[in-house]
């Protein structure tokens, strides 16, 4: 689209915008790789190697798959209940899908401190039952799945209203079954805004600190995340360490912002994000 | 009968969208839900296809009582007002959708969906998605999917809301003709008078979630039964007094609805033949060209009425005064209409 503004004006705001992502991203970005390798490539790869770093990614990684897969289906089951059925308080039930977004974490973390552990009723129940969440990696998980539950169904929502539900009416009244038409009629409409939803929150995931923080009880190589592993090894003043990890934590979210162009991309192309 | 309604009421919250419906309609037979927007010819179409639930009152559908039976078992193919044709699939799997639901044989499919493209006049656009159709192409393409399950009821929503003028006229002869030729009872939705008439076998005009009248174009047109009805087909006007028109006197100050058919206007001088002695002065309001005449607006007896004139006659304008006769009028009495002629002259 183009606009008739004076090319000063122009100028002046792409100028704008271009020093402030230079002024808050990329020299911020380009500052944690130059001092990941301060003390040299060997420190370098030994902070990215060591067990405990390798540890705390392979925990990351597998609580953003156990949090991403879980809110995909949970934000299917939301968008699709929320665009097409009208029941008593299905408002109320659309406000508090975006509770996760305007909570704090760390409130967010200390609810579930609250629900499961010590001071909590069915503690000893879990207790009884060998179930740790508390200081575990359960509740780590719970706190990311918490975090991150808005962001898929948000994403479809909009798509499904504005798709209406005569489609799906007249395939009902050929008689598909609910599966058939979830397939074959919604789900190609939605996928691309679906794909959109994963990616943002596998990037709102992998980053969770404040919610995890609470509940993670910091047991380094067992309950440390990423984002809390690199906090604790700049607590102890092991700054190239961690900003040698954090450099990993970067090509992750590189890896996703990536993604998201390419579904962007796609999706953009044939009209539907 | 093969589609009743009895006693059928459907609420949206408290309020009436379907009041009270009693309907039969004959198998075979295509039918027009008429009425204005709001009326409640979707809601009524919705309940035959059971893709909404009345609150009481029986659905009947080739004898039996449909009330429970989900949409899919009922028999029926919808088309509905904006096509909702699956856009991410071919004209061929739109129209193939339906059959391999049933799980019909991959050959069996094939032929039937080939069938169809060349009734609907189709062939070669199979491969194509909906949004590479024109609106005329679409409908056609809808109408397909929902025949070829070979449903014994077929409901149109406004079949042909969405398309322009020209192709409308041409695809109601054509759909008139082909659902005469299927034989298939059918149901269609329509706001606009003059297609009702000229496809329908039997209109249904509907009125705030009520049944006005149920005839035969004919019927409606010239009988028509509630005052409703009477002014919303055709293009006459309501006036308050008839007996202020010649002839009519001795139906007082009955209120009445005369059409533009039934007003004939006549310059000063101009032959008016056996109906000389009951012309009375009137004044051209407003002329408008309609393509095969002209439509006028008189001012007569301190009323308004309308009248058509040809285009072979002298043309009028407005501010002339012209004489005129009605030779017909449907006086209104309560909530009954009757037909009411001129005398005496
Ligand atoms: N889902 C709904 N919720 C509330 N009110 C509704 C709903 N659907 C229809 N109505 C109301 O019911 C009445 C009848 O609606 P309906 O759609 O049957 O009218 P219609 O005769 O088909 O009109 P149109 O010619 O404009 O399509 C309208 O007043 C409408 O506002
Ligand atoms: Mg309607």
């Amino acid at each position: 689209m183009q606009q008739h503004s004076s090319p000063w004006v122009r100028r002046l705001l792409i100028g704008l915008t271009a020093v402030f992502l230079i002024l808050f991203l990329a020299v911020p970005l380009i500052f944690v790789l130059v001092q990941s390798f301060s003390r040299g490539l060997g420190v370098y790869l030994s902070a990215i190697t060591d067990t405990f770093a390798l540890q705390a990614l392979a925990l990351t990684l597998v609580t953003v798959l156990i949090a991403v897969a879980v809110n995909t289906i949970f934000g299917l089951f939301a968008a699709w209940n929320l665009t097409r059925y009208r029941y008593f308080g299905y408002k109320i039930v659309n406000t508090f899908i975006d509770l996760p977004l305007s909570v704090s974490p760390v409130i967010a973390g200390l609810i579930f401190l609250l629900t499961f552990g010590r001071a909590s009723p069915i503690y000893p129940l879990l207790t009884a039952a060998g179930v740790r969440v508390v200081y575990a990696i359960p509740g780590i998980v719970l706190a990311t799945i918490f975090v991150t539950f808005p962001y898929v169904s948000r994403e479809l929502i909009p798509v499904l209203d504005a798709r209406g539900t005569d489609e799906e009416e007249a395939a009902a009244l050929m008689g598909a079954s609910g599966p058939v038409i979830f397939r074959r009629i919604t789900f190609p409409h939605i996928k691309w805004a679906l794909l959109y939803g994963v990616v943002l929150c596998s990037a709102r995931a992998l980053g969770e600190f404040g919610a995890v923080a609470v509940l993670s009880g910091r047991l380094r190589g067992r309950t440390l995340t990423l984002p809390l592993y690199i906090e604790s090894l700049y607590q102890e003043y092991s700054y190239a360490p961690a900003f040698a990890v954090s450099s990993i934590l970067v090509v992750l979210a590189i890896v996703i912002l990536v993604a998201r162009a390419a579904v962007e991309h796609k999706g953009d192309k044939r009209g539907e994000l | 009968m093969y589609v009743e309604l009895k006693n059928v009421v459907k609420t949206y919250d408290s309020y009436r969208a379907a009041d009270n419906i009693d309907l039969s309609i004959e198998e075979g037979r295509l039918v027009a839900l008429l009425g204005p927007s709001g009326s409640g010819k979707t809601t009524i179409l919705r309940m035959i296809a059971g893709l909404e639930r009345q609150n009481s009152g029986d659905i009947i559908i080739g004898g039996r009582v449909v009330n429970d039976v989900p949409g899919s078992e009922r028999g029926i193919g919808f088309v509905f007002q904006n096509y909702a044709l699956f856009r991410y699939m071919t004209v061929f799997d739109n129209i193939a959708f339906g059959l391999e639901i049933q799980k019909q044989d991959k050959q069996v499919i094939r032929r039937r969906v080939e069938e169809l493209l060349a009734l609907t006049d189709l062939t070669g656009l199979e491969k194509r998605y909906p949004n590479q159709l024109s609106g005329g192409q679409r409908q056609r393409v809808a109408f397909a999917r929902a025949i070829a399950p070979n449903p014994r009821l077929l409901l149109l929503d406004e079949p042909f809301a969405a398309i322009d003028a020209k192709v409308r006229k041409d695809l109601r002869a054509w759909l008139r003709s082909t659902i005469s030729s299927l034989g298939v009872t059918s149901i269609f939705v329509t706001h606009d008078q003059e297609e009702a008439i000229e496809v329908a076998d039997e209109i249904v005009v509907t009125n705030h979630g009520r049944i006005e009248q149920v005839g035969t174009p004919m019927e409606i047109c010239i009988e028509p039964k509630t005052p409703f009805v009477a002014e919303f087909i055709g293009r006459g006007k309501r006036v308050s007094n008839i007996g202020a028109f010649r002839g009519f006197a001795r139906w007082g100050h009955m209120a009445a609805i005369i059409q533009p058919e039934f007003v004939h206007v006549y310059l000063p001088g101009e032959d008016a033949g056996a109906s000389g002695d009951a012309l009375q002065p009137a004044i051209v309001q407003d002329v408008a060209f309609r393509g095969a005449n002209w439509a006028l607006r008189l001012a007569c007896c301190g009323e308004e009425l309308s009248a058509f004139r040809s285009l072979e006659a002298p043309p009028v304008h407005p501010g002339d005064p012209v004489r005129l006769s009605v030779s017909r009028a449907q006086g209104i009495a309560g909530e009954q209409t009757e037909p009411l002629y001129p005398e005496g002259t």
